[in-house]
């Protein structure tokens, strides 16, 4: 499996839907937003490298 | 002339069977999975397959499976006889009555043909009878509203586990929930959903003869069912850990107290799992989450009162060894009989309990090494290099989030392995062939290069610092080396001196590690330093043993002042 452009978007889309249903919900844990960061991090540069 | 080198990462010339890390403080090489993203049978994009809650994120009746979805409710598949799936349901909005998300809690009455789900921060519950799913048709809602149970006297479950292991499992007719809330302490809440009725279990009038008394007040947690032995474990994350709850789906539960504080594994249950590795034999003896580590304990004396025996300790953060996982760490498996059709265990090897995911780490999976007691597993998937090839399996798969992947008898009777989680490759339903199932490569080779000294000098001797190396039982690890950049290798051999002397002449050296392993464990490196090898020349004089090599002791002549 090639992790291509489509996969990648769809790592962003969720991981900033996470963050989203943080914020919403109120829920602080520091961990789980750094991992959400990570992912959505981790996708820009990949989606900016396939582009 | 001597030289050192650090096998790095990035000096590795091939890996076959591992998978080698370099993240933060963390250098590990540990066993890479058979399975892989390029040696699945088949996947699909449902939509709504974000499924983050341990143990019962999920649950599997036949070839049907049902999860609870963190972020989109709740999703039905059904696992066809060619490994492909089939979308059954997915709604992001399961009852209506408490919102559509962080649901991580789903539990299967499969007499009865009907689920629970519930979340662990939104107040609600709903049940669906998902008879027809076999049919392809979505699930009938039941029944909804705001307070799963209700004993009438003061015992309310309105969500249940936390974030994000879940909180319900089931014994028979009867739904254990846990909650958190005073009116949780020494006692958990249960409901029948053959007759809706709704009850307390108190662990200090329910009480197991031969038990000693409870006397924390644990509170919030997690549930496992241990259907061999008709047992519940309730962990508290907070004051407290472990109650068992022996007849479990009977009329007349009984609760033994296994104090874990006492026992030195700490008050609180951060960490979350149950592995009984034989639970028809030695059903005392189990792997249990405890607080900052997973403990391999016999409760066998608190049935007369007596201490939790503590078998070996398996931290999950332990800089020296690479361990850098922090809390909520998930070990262990949802079903624990070895015989069923569903199973997160090796069909093949009791030894074998798996880890999984949780907040990006562990996120390629992991297991537990019961004989050195250690975790196994990388933190993250980048900082990565491995073996893509064995197999056809492609890169490890990754999730922040996930369960064990599981065993599923499609109709007609093939085993599929099927893997749920959340981001990364959690987006899809992914199925594995029986063959390839849950197991470890277990042979594993990684050789490091080149390494030369100045001038192009001949490496003569060489030695090898290991760090963090373990050798799990029926297992083998053994080291070569070569001077002539892999043409010939010699089994590394170090003498009394710590050097082994090349019997080759050669100026490029390289460093092989071979492993032996099985499918349920192989030998890792679990480290936070790389392993350090150093290397040189020796004068011709001490090579050649035909030159003299002495020194001559001559007596000055003088005279003394």
């Amino acid at each position: 499996m090639v992790d291509d452009l489509e996969y990648w978007q769809k790592v962003l889309e969720s991981a900033k839907r996470s963050l989203e249903i943080m914020e919403a919900r109120g829920i602080d844990d520091v961990r789980s937003r750094k991992t959400a960061q990570m992912a959505i991090d981790e996708a820009k540069t990949e989606i900016e490298n396939l582009s | 002339m001597i030289k050192f080198a650090e096998l790095e990462r990035g000096d590795i010339v091939s890996i076959t069977g591992a998978v080698a890390n370099s993240h933060e403080e963390q250098r590990a090489i540990v066993p890479a999975w058979k399975r892989g993203m390029s040696n699945y049978t088949s996947y699909l994009d449902a939509g709504n397959d974000d499924m983050i809650g341990f143990p019962h994120g999920y649950g599997v009746d036949g070839n049907l499976v049902i999860h609870a979805a963190w972020s989109s409710g709740l999703g039905i598949f059904r696992v066809n006889n060619d490994g492909s799936f089939t979308k059954i349901y997915g709604n992001s909005d399961p009852s209506g009555a408490y919102g559509d998300a962080n649901n991580q809690s789903v539990v299967l009455h499969k007499d009865l043909q009907l689920f629970v789900i519930m979340s662990y921060d939104n107040n609600g519950y709903s049940i669906w009878d998902y008879s027809d799913c076999f049919n392809g048709n979505a699930p009938t809602l039941e029944e909804s509203g705001g307070t799963f149970i209700d004993d009438g006297a003061g015992l309310t479950i309105e969500d249940v586990g936390s974030s994000y292991y879940s909180g319900l499992t089931i014994a028979g007719d009867w739904v254990y929930a846990v909650d958190e809330g005073a009116e949780h302490y020494k006692a958990i809440g249960r409901r029948n959903l053959r007759t809706g009725v709704s009850e307390k279990v108190d662990f200090t009038t329910d009480k197991r003869t031969g038990s000693a008394t409870i006397d924390r007040n644990g509170y919030r947690g997690t549930v496992f069912y241990d259907s061999v032995n008709d047992r519940v474990f309730y962990c508290t994350y907070y004051n407290a850990n472990m109650t068992v709850i022996y007849d479990a789906s009977t009329a007349d539960p009984k609760a033994v107290w296994c104090d874990m504080g006492d026992a030195g594994l700490g008050d609180d249950a951060y960490e979350q799992g149950i592995y009984i590795r034989d639970p028809t034999n030695y059903p005392n003896k189990l792997v249990v989450g405890c607080n900052s580590r997973h403990a391999h304990v016999d409760i066998t004396n608190c049935l007369s009162g007596g201490a939790v025996s503590v078998l070996g300790q398996m931290y999950t953060e332990d800089g020296a060894n690479g361990s850098r996982f922090g809390n909520y760490f998930r070990a262990g498996v949802q079903e624990q009989d070895v015989t069923a059709n569903h199973t997160e265990r090796n069909p093949s090897f009791s030894d074998f309990c798996p880890t999984s995911p949780d907040r990006g780490r562990n996120m390629l999976d992991g297991w537990l090494d019961l004989d050195n007691y250690k975790i196994v597993g990388v933190y993250r998937h980048d900082s990565t290099t491995e073996d893509t090839t064995t197999g056809g399996r492609g890169r490890s798969y990754r999730s922040n989030y996930g369960a064990p992947i599981f065993r599923v008898r499609s109709t007609d009777g093939t085993y599929w392995w099927v893997k749920l989680g959340y981001d990364y490759d959690g987006h899809k339903y992914w199925s594995w062939s029986n063959d390839i199932g849950n197991g470890l490569i277990g042979n594993w080779e990684v050789i490091y290069g080149t390494y030369t000294l100045d001038n192009s000098a001949n490496v003569d001797f060489v030695h090898l610092e290991t760090l963090g190396h373990y050798t799990p039982s029926g297992c083998s690890f053994s080291y070569y080396v070569s001077n002539n950049n892999g043409s010939t290798w010699e089994t590394y051999n170090a003498s009394a001196d710590g050097y082994h002397m090349f019997s080759s002449s050669g100026t490029q050296l390289r460093v092989k590690y071979s492993a032996t392993g099985q499918s349920d464990k192989a030998p890792y490196k679990m480290s936070s330093s790389y392993d350090v090898v150093s290397y040189g020349s020796l004068y011709e004089s001490v090579k050649d043993a035909t030159i003299p090599y002495k020194v001559t002791r001559k007596k000055i002549r003088g005279k003394k002042s």
